[in-house]
């Protein structure tokens, strides 16, 4: 799959470069513009990875435009140093504003408003400034370039990205990229540091459309306000994207080729009908927005990714009367790094995962901390307060776990548990008191920053990355505390053992069922190397069987060194599971002890039950 | 040139009257998105063709342009309602990206096709001449007409909304809308009467656009991103305030003009929206959301 | 009269899946006349979910609901509620921005009650005299129990044949639950028939006649108030042990 892919690259450049043999001026020069927007398109994609709609990536195109083209015609600048002083004005741009938005947790149409809202701003700016030629722009007229210099400029720029783009989609900044786009919560649950990998992607997003901005600018040898940093612009290359496929490699410059491609056959038709430039235009316009419509109804995935879908079900149904489980068995043979950890039955491998993870001394593991930390301070939560708009959720909360221990939080609902979670994990800080884990304050900490320090999570209604496959799950995990691929792959494949999803492990998450979720955010937390997980009702939306098949694995991975923390409704499991219990009610711990005190306890009864049924004696039930 | 009071007020006052008109439009975008949870910046081009509409019935001499606008309502108002039932029915369940790209493609299909018929020259219709003067003001008879209905379907929709069961309803579903589904209000219905309530006020909106502007193909596309940056400072779900959020960007963009130029107006009110966006993204008169 | 010879509501072997999950998997109970009936059991056993299903707002996957008489497979909540069915959701699921004035007014769904209103509002400021003082007051604005307090007078105000309450002690300070259930207790003696889910059992006992307990999707045991106060089956639904 991946040599083809290079190979058709290889084939494609070829191609290109045999172009300007044959072709006429009109040849080229539409293909260079394909090319030119083939390459924008892959560049706006950068930031569609992690799931952002841009609807104003004019603005930067703009500025690197009328950069290049200022720095030309009054300093006489090298329109190369133009393109990267414009990339360069338009990442500090970029920076500013996207670290702002992000920052204050823009989403959704205020976020694409926002960046729609910039184009304009600075389109009526570039109107205004007289140095700027006001909305006439600025002319290149006395330029003279070598032939076919733009022309090869283009496809090197768009081969590039592309190969670019094949080479992020499997680096881990793109499994963050894309685990963003996917759950910006749970990646960030995982360790990825969310803020800072958007910031990336906009940033090389916004420098890439610069420059392409800047070679737009020589191509048609003018910058104007309209077609610089105009909404047409932003539309073109967002809906090449999506046509395409967006958070693919070669959807971008795909779906460009098709509009390109049905832009020009209307052209043709226009010409055979006499509509004039601006009726043809205007069709072409209108057919954008009917394929807009079209996008988003009928092929939201885009076509290299639909392409993709009925190339694996051909394959799937032409292999069928070999292996009929799982179709992803080819594949699987051909990864790098699996033998290590394949071998057949889980009862086998479970040993690698458990040599990881019961390795006793913190020093040994990639993050060490806390080393010297006494046994008995391992998570402690000291008077944690929490309000929400007056009402108190925790009140005074303290409670402690210690090393390998699995500890219960129970309470009705309401009581403040999610709370008490959110608290520990990051989510909302405490406001008062503060958590410590080994000695060290987690309070104050952003969730992946906890994670890095050993405490992983799960979700109550699970989030698996759906568009991901389930060892691309466990791999973010696993990219928390390893820098190279290979490593953090083969970390992830023996949590899927540990967690019987090894067998799945090339099947995409959305297709998993729910108990079988379950375990991939169990995997996932486990591919953190956590010490201590938090399992936030792990059991709910569970049959009987499947929660004690979950309870079994939770002891199972206990016995390699781990704590868990549960946060469960299903009083069996925790009854079962619990070495010790605390319950809360109200924001308080009314009890904690071993479950046997606990379900004896006249005041954790009475909550549950009613004071009445507190006083009539429990041990008739013995 | 000199800035006298009386050219000053006459500039406020323009401004008002032509600021209750992009309120007008802002509202219908504000109703739909509150109940239905729809981004409909396809708003515009129902506006646009409303216009186009006007302008052929009364080059044709079918009509005076109010008249044209008496039917336009209730027609659009019918159009609104099977357009929620069949192009937007699906709408409502789709993420904000996929919304806007859906009504950005609509009102691209809009715009262009009124280009398409009617070429991309400017049109106006001719003023009537008169005029009414009053401390140094003065103001074309349509300019007041079009500012007093503009005003006029504001308070008529505001007092819809607190004042009937239906508008109630409108509301809380706009409000809580898994709460309204479960007390048993058919949200579905009342997102349809909201976009042909939204459908009507563009109509209305478009018919007094016509007789106080000069407009164009384009003009789809500035409106529908002033009816955004109208409806963010108001609050995005709030009707009323979006009136009034109208009105002022109606001030501002005529004292800018009057100070500078038209340009540097639509330059500061696109800067103050940025600045609004990233500070206060619930809008200028809300408290913040809580949840 | 008819009505006193058949149940209000019957629900038999429901089943109901929720997104990937089946929550309800057999759960099946009366309701008759003039009767108020608890659903127990701890989170997690389906009893919100058997609610919302039987209202309409989740497909059933399985079984059968009758109400008043008829089958209501594939009826929409609203349809449901026209019918006199009234659902008090849990959390209850105010219009925060609307006055309680306005909320109390939309609990009049149907036109006949709708006609009603200012009857119905001088019935509901008489149980809840709190909101009568606060009634131009956002309902956002109240405090959890006024809001629970609200719930509960939007559903009377909608004339219920049937009122289905959920959790409505969810959150509430104890001293809040007694006046949230002194109140509760004068909707049962005036005959409205009531289906209760709640995890405060004590209080539900006290109020109900008969009780069903849901464990993991089933229901488990039946019986009067006084027979589920003393079993062992109810305990340990709750509290997990044996």
């Amino acid at each position: 799959m991946k040599s083809a892919l290079g190979l058709s690259i290889v084939v494609f450049s070829l191609a290109a470069a045999s172009v300007p043999f044959w072709g006429s001026g009109y040849t080229i020069n539409l293909l260079t513009q394909i090319f030119l927007f083939g390459f924008l398109a892959s560049a706006w994609n950068f930031m569609a990875l992690t799931g952002l709609v841009s609807l104003g990536h004019a603005a930067f195109f703009g500025v690197g435009g009328y950069t290049a083209a200022w720095l030309y015609l009054t300093w006489g600048a090298n329109l190369v140093l133009g393109a990267l002083v414009g990339a360069a004005l338009a990442m500090f741009l970029a920076f500013v504003v996207y670290w702002t938005a992000f920052r204050s947790g823009l989403r959704g149409i205020y976020f694409s408003g926002l960046t729609l809202v910039l184009a304009e701003a600075l389109r009526f700016a570039a109107i205004n400034t007289p140095a700027l030629g006001r909305s006439q722009g600025l002319e290149l007229v006395s330029l003279h370039l070598p032939p076919f210099l733009l022309y090869g400029l283009s496809v090197t720029l768009l081969v590039l990205t592309v190969a670019g783009t094949l080479w992020l989609l499997r680096s881990p900044l793109g499994y963050r990229l894309q685990a963003v786009r996917e759950n910006e919560d749970a990646a960030e649950a995982l360790g990825v540091h969310t803020f800072r990998v958007k910031l990336a992607a906009t940033l090389l997003s916004a420098g890439l459309v610069a420059i392409g901005g800047a070679l737009h600018a020589v191509l048609l040898r003018f910058v104007e306000p309209e077609s610089d940093f105009g909404l047409s612009l932003s539309l073109n290359l967002l809906l090449g994207t999506f046509l395409g496929g967006t958070g693919t490699a070669l959807g971008p410059p795909i779906g460009i080729a098709v509009l390109f491609g049905l832009r020009e056959g209307i052209a043709r038709l226009g010409e055979l009908f006499a509509l004039g430039s601006s009726g043809i235009y205007a069709l072409q316009q209108v057919l954008y927005g009917a394929m807009l419509m079209l996008v988003v109804v009928a092929l939201p995935d885009g076509l290299v990714t639909r392409a993709r879908r009925w190339w694996i079900e051909w394959r799937r149904a032409s292999a069928r009367p070999g292996s009929a489980g799982f179709q992803a068995g080819a594949q699987v043979a051909s990864m790098a790094g699996l033998e290590a950890a394949a071998p057949g039955t889980a009862r086998a491998t479970s040993a690698v995962p458990s040599a990881q993870l019961a390795s006793d001394s913190p020093a040994a593991r990639p993050r060490a901390g806390g080393a010297s930390a006494p046994a008995s301070a391992y998570l402690e939560v000291i008077d944690v307060s929490r309000h929400f708009r007056g009402l108190a959720a925790l009140s005074n909360v303290s409670f402690d776990l210690r090393r390998g221990e699995i500890l219960g939080l129970i309470g009705p609902n309401g009581a403040g548990k999610t709370t008490m979670f959110n608290a520990i994990s990051g989510i909302f800080p405490a406001q008062i008191g503060e958590v410590r884990f080994k000695g060290e304050r987690l309070s104050g900490l952003a969730p992946h920053q906890v994670c890095q320090r050993g405490v992983a999570r799960t979700f109550q209604i699970v989030q698996p990355f759906a568009g991901l496959t389930v060892l691309e799950n466990a791999l973010i995990g696993a990219l928390s505390r390893y820098a190279r691929i290979a490593e953090a792959r083969e970390a992830a494949l023996a949590a899927l053992v540990q967690v019987d999803l090894h067998a799945k492990r090339d099947l995409p998450a959305a297709s998993l069922t729910l108990q079988d979720r379950k375990m991939l955010e169990f995997a996932r937390s486990l591919a953190t190397g956590p010490e201590l997980i938090l399992l936030d009702e792990v059991m709910a939306g569970l049959t009987a069987s499947e929660q004690s098949q979950i309870a079994d694995k939770i002891l199972e991975i206990r016995d390699t060194g781990v704590s868990f923390l549960l946060v469960e409704h299903a009083m069996r499991a925790v009854m079962r599971l619990s070495d010790r219990i605390v319950v809360l009610d109200h924001g308080q711990v009314i009890a904690s002890g071993l479950p046997s005190e606990i379900a004896r306890d006249p005041g954790v009864i009475s909550v549950y039950l009613g004071r009445s049924l507190a006083q009539t004696p429990v041990d008739r039930a013995a | 040139m000199e800035f006298s009071p009386s050219v000053i007020g006459q500039m406020l006052f323009t401004g008002a009257l032509m600021g209750s008109i992009y309120g007008a439009v802002a509202m219908g975008f504000s109703l739909i998105f509150g109940v239905a949870k729809i981004i409909n910046f396809a708003h515009a081009g129902v506006v646009l063709w409303v216009m186009y509409g006007v302008l052929v019935a009364v080059r044709s001499g079918v009509a005076h342009p109010y008249v044209a606008g008496l039917v336009a309502i209730p027609l659009c108002y019918v159009i609104g309602h099977g357009v929620q039932r069949t192009l937007m029915a699906r709408v409502s369940a789709m993420s904000d990206d996929m919304q806007i790209i859906y009504t950005f493609g609509l009102l691209l299909v809009l715009t262009y096709m009124a280009q398409f018929f009617f070429g991309p020259d400017v049109h106006f219709l001719p003023s009537s001449g008169l005029a009414v003067e009053f401390g140094g003001v003065v103001l074309q008879v349509e300019t007041i007409i079009a500012g007093a209905l503009a005003l006029g379907s504001a308070l008529a929709l505001h007092a819809f909304l607190s004042r009937t069961w239906l508008g109630k309803a409108i509301r809380a579903s706009a409000d809580n809308r898994r709460g309204a589904t479960l007390m048993g209000l058919d949200v579905v219905r009342l997102s349809r009467v909201a976009m042909a309530l939204s459908f009507a006020l563009a109509a209305l909106a478009g018919t007094i656009l016509v007789t106080v502007t000069t407009f164009y193909p384009l003009r789809g596309l500035e409106l529908a991103v002033l009816a955004f940056v109208i409806v963010v400072l108001g609050g995005m779900d709030n009707v009323f305030a979006s009136f009034v959020a109208g009105v002022l960007i109606g001030m501002f963009e005529a004292l800018g003009t009057l100070l500078f130029s038209p340009s540097i107006a639509h330059m500061a009110i696109y800067a103050m929206i940025f600045a609004v966006l990233l500070v206060r993204p619930q809008g200028l008169f809300r408290r913040r959301a809580t949840k | 009269m008819s009505t006193t010879l058949s149940p209000i509501l019957s629900v038999e072997r429901l089943r109901v899946k929720y997104d990937l999950f089946e929550a309800v998997f057999d759960v099946s109970f009366e309701v008759w006349p003039g009767e108020a009936v608890c659903l127990l059991g701890s989170n997690g056993a389906g009893k919100t979910t058997s609610l919302r299903a039987i209202l309409g707002a989740l497909p059933i996957a399985g079984g059968r609901v009758c109400f008043l008489g008829d089958d209501t497979s594939g009826k929409s909540p609203g349809a449901m509620t026209m019918r006199g069915m009234i659902y008090v959701p849990e959390g209850r699921e105010l219009f925060p921005s609307l006055t309680v004035l306005e909320n109390l007014e939309l609990g009049a769904i149907t036109r006949e009650a709708r006609a009603r209103t200012r009857a119905s509002l001088e019935l509901a400021c008489e149980l809840f005299p709190i909101l009568a003082e606060r009634r131009m007051q956002l309902a956002g604005t109240l405090s959890g129990g006024q809001q629970q307090m609200l719930a509960i007078a939007r559903g009377l105000m909608g004339l219920p044949r049937l009122l289905m309450l959920d959790e409505p002690s969810l959150g509430l300070a104890p001293v809040v639950v007694e006046q949230v259930y002194a109140a509760l207790g004068r909707i049962v003696r005036s005959g409205t028939p009531i289906i209760l889910v709640e995890q405060h059992v004590h209080q539900a006992l006290e109020l109900c006649q008969r009780g069903y307990v849901l464990e993991g999707g089933r229901t488990v045991q039946q019986g009067s108030t006084a027979e589920l106060a003393g079993s062992d089956r109810l305990r340990s639904a709750y509290l997990g042990v044996n």
